[in-house]
């Protein structure tokens, strides 16, 4: 039996929604958060795929497919600023703790991570 | 005697020290709801102790640092810029896309279908003096729908020019505040905390306009750069922009819309330069969108071919036929049809704006007789009326119809709009983004950003293997709901 796919689009774009604030928010937590929402949004997707059917789109599903289309390239360069973000300032850690390779490349990040011995 | 000397002597490093902290925490409190200020922290450097020598030890106060973190700033700065091009963007196209209509009851697409009815219709009765009212009065409507679009570009022209003289303004008053901020940091030596957060805020506005890389001095003033090359201010020197409509030299049509450029202080062009943020949007507009629909110093723009083509073609059609036929014998001539449209010719850039019907043709001499042969009595509407569906690549514009050439040009515009609109909503998100990176940074030291920054990576790579997934996905399901495209 064919069903519109607009309501599975629908969901899908909902968590990607999600995952985009929570890429806003760029916390690890957040962070860990969207990649749950992006999951949802794929298992959304796959479960439409799996029934075998959704028909082809009619206008409802035609409007889903491009908010949904929307949403994932927002949420592709929410993450791409984010991760740049973290690899620049990753980069200008490194040369401030370890100065510049002789090719004047930042030198590899120094283990700055500490323990704790109690007892 | 030398112990109790040396002894007060840390005692009143130690006190001079801790007021200069407390100095520093009072201002973090006075500018706690500061915008753009970050809190300081002063470092206190452990002197060495060593009586023999004449060292006393104890501490004195050491420098500032602080907090707030240039690298985060920088990004918000780059997210302001992005944010101010795709918000005039989303401005500027809006207005461009309401000149497009092809939905409407008016415009050039409903009176170009309206034109092709009226050709149509005299093409059944070739002698009724009514169609052919109809055709002047329906070729007239079209003009004007070209005319009022040429107009709406020319004023959307207008209002860039007007917004591109405001932005280098707004440029222009932030570099002379941030003059003025220099010049007090560098008198504080380095060391104001509340200027030091007014040059950041300053530095945010200007973001908006222009893309521009700041960096603090050894003195506490900023050195801005535009384009992370062209000085805007240094110490306390400011170096402003100016604005001037040119036509380029390579121009072959002088009387073509002039182009927008914007000066560095010393004269220099550095249109080219700015590519991002308000000040980049609208030169994009005013030097390359519009001209694709008016024209240039060197081509007419899709409107004006348009227009020009199309008239062109009514008026070849309309020249090869006759009025009247010659006499059967032979001693009166036929009389040939006469153009229906005229446009400036001495300006290509102009033929949208100029377009009109002849002022002295009247409904009889709009010719009807195709001479053939064989002779058609309503060959030329008919062929008129054809226009609508071309079939021969004279009645076409770049391979297709006028009503498609028109709707191609609508649809460009949207597509432009609907692609600044995403790009608008995508900016304020990676603001908001930056904004909170930002915030999470600042005051958290190195070693416990070391360790989140590894935690930080793990997150993206798995965030983007989810992503591709999902996108694989997407394919497939566009393959599904939409087979072919």
């Amino acid at each position: 039996m064919w069903v519109d796919a607009a309501n599975g689009l629908a969901a899908a774009r909902v968590e990607v929604e999600r995952a985009c604030r929570s890429l806003v928010l760029a916390s690890p937590q957040a962070l860990t958060a969207s990649e749950g929402a992006l999951g949802r949004a794929a298992e959304a997707l796959r479960q439409g795929h799996a029934t075998g059917d959704w028909k082809p789109a009619g206008e409802g599903a035609r409007i889903e497919l491009s908010r949904l289309q929307a949403a994932i390239r927002r949420a592709g360069r929410l993450l791409a600023s984010a991760s740049q973000y973290h690899a620049g300032w990753l980069r200008t850690l490194s040369a401030m703790t370890g100065g510049y390779s002789p090719r004047g490349e930042a030198a590899p990040m120094q283990d700055m991570r500490r323990m704790s011995v109690e007892g | 005697m030398a112990g109790i000397t040396s002894s007060l002597y840390v005692q009143a490093g130690a006190i001079n020290a801790f007021e200069q902290a407390i100095a520093v925490t009072s201002a973090n409190v006075a500018n706690a709801n500061s915008p753009g200020y970050a809190s300081q922290t002063q470092t206190l450097l452990a002197m060495p102790e060593d009586i023999a020598q004449g060292l006393t030890g104890g501490v004195i106060a050491g420098e500032v640092v602080s907090s707030q973190n240039r690298y985060a700033q920088q990004a918000v700065s780059n997210q302001q810029t992005a944010l101010g091009g795709a918000t005039q963007d989303v401005n500027s196209l809006t207005s461009l896309q309401s000149l497009f209509n092809v939905t409407g009851t008016s415009g050039i697409s409903t009176a170009l279908s309206t034109l092709y009815q009226s050709f149509s219709a005299w093409g059944q009765t070739p002698d009724d003096q009514t169609a052919r009212q109809a055709v002047l009065t329906a070729a007239g409507n079209l003009a004007t729908a070209f005319n009022q679009t040429a107009s709406g570009l020319a004023s959307a022209a207008t209002t860039a020019q007007t917004q591109l003289q405001q932005a280098v303004g707004q440029v222009n008053a932030l570099l002379g505040q941030l003059q003025q901020l220099n010049t007090e940091a560098m008198a504080d030596g380095a060391n104001d905390a509340g200027v030091d957060a007014q040059i950041t805020t300053v530095v945010q506005n200007l973001s908006q306009y222009v893309p521009v890389t700041s960096t603090q001095q050894p003195n506490g003033s900023y050195t801005v750069l535009l384009a992370g090359q062209i000085p805007l201010a240094m110490g306390n020197q400011q170096f402003p922009l100016s604005f001037e409509m040119y036509q380029p030299a390579t121009a072959a049509n002088t009387d073509a819309p002039p182009l927008a450029q914007v000066m560095a202080s010393d004269g220099t062009d550095i249109t080219s330069d700015i590519t991002s943020g308000q000040l980049g949007a609208l030169l994009d507009f005013r030097n390359t969108v519009l001209p694709q629909y008016v024209g240039d110093g060197n081509h007419a723009g899709s409107l004006n071919t348009m227009a020009q083509q199309f008239a062109d073609t009514v008026n070849g059609i309309l020249t090869s036929g006759n009025i009247t036929d010659a006499s059967a014998d032979g001693t009166v001539p036929a009389v040939p049809g006469v153009p229906l449209f005229t446009y400036d010719t001495t300006n290509n850039t102009d033929a949208a704006a100029s377009l009109s019907v002849s002022s002295t043709i009247t409904p009889s001499q709009l010719a009807a007789i195709a001479p053939g042969p064989p002779e058609v009595s309503n060959g030329i509407p008919l062929a008129l009326a054809q226009l609508e569906n071309p079939e021969s690549a004279a009645d076409e514009i770049d391979g297709e119809s006028y009503t498609a050439a028109f709707g191609d040009m609508a649809t460009q515009a949207g597509n432009l709009l609907n692609q600044a609109t995403e790009e608008q909503q995508v900016a304020q998100s990676a603001l908001t983004q930056a904004q909170n990176l930002l915030q999470q940074q600042s005051g958290v030291d190195l070693n416990q950003q070391a360790a989140t920054l590894v935690e930080y990576q793990r997150s993206y790579e798995a965030n983007a293997e989810m992503l591709t997934v999902l996108n694989q996905l997407m394919q497939d399901t566009i393959n599904i709901l939409e087979p072919g495209t």
